[in-house]
């Protein structure tokens, strides 16, 4: 599977962009921008950080950044279109993406959204 | 393979050891090291002689001899370098085979019978090997049956030049006899068969030379290594690499290309050679065979031509075709009388040794819907970067390594993707490829924004003073507060509270090298709005140097 990453950096434009979905739908390929949708290109899911939490930090200096426990909501159109909520480690213990159990009291949603919420966009699979 | 085997095409072979030094430009009676990924890849004799090594680590070798030159290596400037060397022996013969640049070989029946002799022939390859380095480096010389055997023979000459040694001249050349080399080779060691993970297991076994490996019966040898310890075994034997071809390629597989306009820069040249080297192998793969010996040729609008034959040891990809053609023509572009006057018009591509390509490795994956083709996929994808490559120029796309280091922007670089071969398996992409332990690095997992540079920041105690890392490596008073963007006020942001840290970690790296020591600490900081930063102190002064997104 070809998959297409475009960064925040990227300079977005509206015609740029309804290219480069097109050429992606042509080629059966997946593209994901993260900080949000492309202009005037909604993508089929969006996934979305609403919470996150850090682990490993002990008392006094002691431990390290070990893994972090966030909850994601994925929502969109079409199948997507009822949201859902995963527990995941984002990274765990490698550095790599795990699935968490999920807490028997959910992370606190803080009132405006998490700083880090990388919204990632799917589109045309 | 049955029945008495016969010996290989009497060959002669020009080495010329260190060359990546030699073509650096540093003379070999200084110590200098040239260095990829901070393994040693050539040293001059002055830094072997205090102890330094090709495959140690570059800190090793500087801590061997501290006064050391470290060279960056770039293949491209070794087989510049290598042209006019391959150009003069073609005085001789106008079948010169570059086994690598620093190496080349010749089959000798020919030239040999014209000059008179093979010894008469290897002192004309050996004078005119030494007029064109000019006293840069030595050029040795070996005649074997087989060019294997006639690369250990040149390599055999005893490395006459220590580091008051006299300036290179010419060295008696090595000519083992026909029908000599069998023996000639049972004193080598195996480590010459160049093949690390073979040898490492031969070693183990107690099979130290050559010869010992030879004796092996050669079924046992297939059945315990596979085709590589085949070959191997018919190297060891002084038979050629493969059995001789029974009919040479047919005349169908070359291909060639017409320039118009004519390319006047190396880089529009390479960006047709890749599209060329494309169809090569697609010609090849849809016969089910790969490629081994190669000849390149190009001519330009005034009729000069310049033609190469490129030898590996491996099958050539692609990749690897196309990157040959660009050291050719950078090599004949920069070799001074014989260059070039006008732009390139026509180049051509001949398989000169066709193989049986090696089997495709199907890789299947767990979860995917099926097998992926690893080398399809690898193919793609280093289209794709040639693609890019000639839209935003050569120089402009990167593929990251790993590299060890203890701050987390010194473990990932970035590398020219035109110095790597995508279609390989690159362990330098692999998590462990870092086998050192780099104490004091920061742990893993590593942060998703490095900051470069680093962004100014405050870092205050409760009682709102700086918090200071003391010359051991402790702070008196645990932060409090973290301000990002220190210095200008209007570009500071609000100082947020700190929840929990980690650290001091000390680092205090070359300290030995008074321009490049550096002396830092390092703490993790968790705010209590859950925003993670690595942050750095030096000589006083707070930084955040990442980022935990």
């Amino acid at each position: 599977v070809v998959l297409v990453a475009a960064g925040p950096g990227v300079r977005r434009r509206a015609a740029d962009a309804r290219r480069l979905v097109a050429r992606v739908r042509e080629r059966g390929a997946v593209l994901v921008t993260v900080g949000g949708d492309l202009p005037g290109q909604p993508g089929n899911v969006q996934l979305t950080v609403t919470a996150a939490r850090w682990e490993g930090l002990g008392e006094k200096g002691s431990g390290y950044l070990r893994r972090r426990r966030v909850s994601v909501v994925a929502s969109g159109r079409g199948e997507a279109s009822r949201p859902r909520r995963a527990e995941l480690w984002l990274p765990a213990k490698e550095g790599e993406l795990a699935p968490a159990e999920p807490l028997a009291v959910p992370l606190p949603v803080p009132d405006r959204q998490v700083s880090a919420s990388p919204a990632l966009v799917e589109v045309a699979v | 393979m049955t029945g008495p085997a016969v010996g290989g095409v009497r060959a002669l072979a020009v080495w010329c050891p260190d060359w990546p030094v030699v073509a650096a430009g540093v003379p070999l009676d200084e110590p200098a090291v040239v260095v990829r990924a901070s393994r040693i890849v050539a040293c001059s004799p002055a830094a072997r002689h205090n102890g330094v090594a090709v495959h140690q680590r570059r800190r090793e070798a500087q801590a061997k001899c501290p006064e050391l030159t470290v060279i960056d290596h770039d293949p491209a400037v070794d087989a510049r370098a290598f042209e006019p060397v391959a150009a003069a022996l073609e005085a001789l013969t106008p079948r010169i085979e570059i086994v690598n640049p620093g190496c080349c070989a010749f089959p000798t029946r020919g030239p040999s019978r014209y000059h008179g002799g093979d010894e008469v022939l290897a002192g004309m390859a050996a004078e005119l090997a030494a007029g064109v380095l000019a006293g840069r480096g030595p050029a040795q010389v070996g005649v074997a049956d087989g060019p294997f055997a006639a690369r250990l023979a040149a390599r055999s000459r005893p490395a006459r030049s220590g580091p008051s040694g006299p300036p290179f001249g010419v060295d008696a050349p090595e000519v083992v006899e026909p029908g000599g080399s069998p023996g000639f080779l049972a004193g080598q060691s195996v480590t010459t068969l160049d093949r690390p993970e073979l040898v490492g297991v031969l070693e183990r076994l107690g099979v130290r030379t050559l010869g010992a490996f030879a004796a092996l019966p050669v079924a046992d040898v297939v059945g315990r290594f596979g085709s590589e310890g085949a070959v191997a075994h018919r190297l060891a034997s002084g038979l050629d690499e493969r059995p001789p071809a029974t009919s040479p390629p047919p005349v169908d597989l070359s291909v060639a290309i017409e320039l118009d306009p004519p390319a006047e820069r190396i880089e529009a040249a390479a960006f047709v050679a890749r599209g060329l080297a494309d169809e090569l192998q697609g010609k090849l793969s849809r016969r089910g065979s790969a490629c081994t010996q190669l000849l390149i040729g190009a001519e330009t609008e005034h009729g000069e031509r310049h033609e190469r034959v490129w030898r590996t040891e491996g099958r050539f990809t692609a990749m690897s075709i196309a990157e040959r053609v660009r050291w050719q023509i950078d090599g004949w572009l920069h070799s001074g009388v014989q260059r070039p006057t006008g732009g390139l018009t026509r180049l051509w591509l001949v398989p000169d040794e066709v193989v049986p390509a090696g089997g495709r490795q199907m890789v299947f994956t767990s979860a995917g819907p099926g097998a992926v083709d690893a080398v399809e996929a690898a193919d793609r994808a280093a289209r794709a970067l040639a693609r890019v490559q000639g839209m935003a120029g050569v120089e402009a796309v990167h593929v990251p390594e790993r590299r060890g280091g203890r701050s987390p922007a010194e473990q990932i670089v970035l590398v020219p993707a035109a110095a790597v071969d995508v279609t390989e398996p690159r362990p330098a992409t692999e998590r462990g490829w870092v086998t050192e332990p780099w104490p004091g690095r920061v742990p893993d997992p590593a942060p998703a924004v490095v900051h470069v540079p680093p962004v100014a920041a405050e870092v205050l105690d409760a009682d709102g003073r700086p918090v200071v890392v003391d010359g051991r490596g402790l702070i008196a008073s645990p932060p409090a507060t973290v301000t990002v963007g220190g210095g200008r006020e209007e570009r500071r942001g609000r100082p947020t509270a700190v929840a929990s840290y980690a650290g001091p970690w000390p680092c205090d790296e070359r300290w030995w090298d008074p321009a490049n020591h550096r002396r830092r600490a390092r703490l993790q900081v968790l705010t209590t709005a859950g925003q993670a930063y690595l942050l750095v102190v030096e000589s006083g002064s707070w930084a955040v140097e990442a980022t935990y997104d």
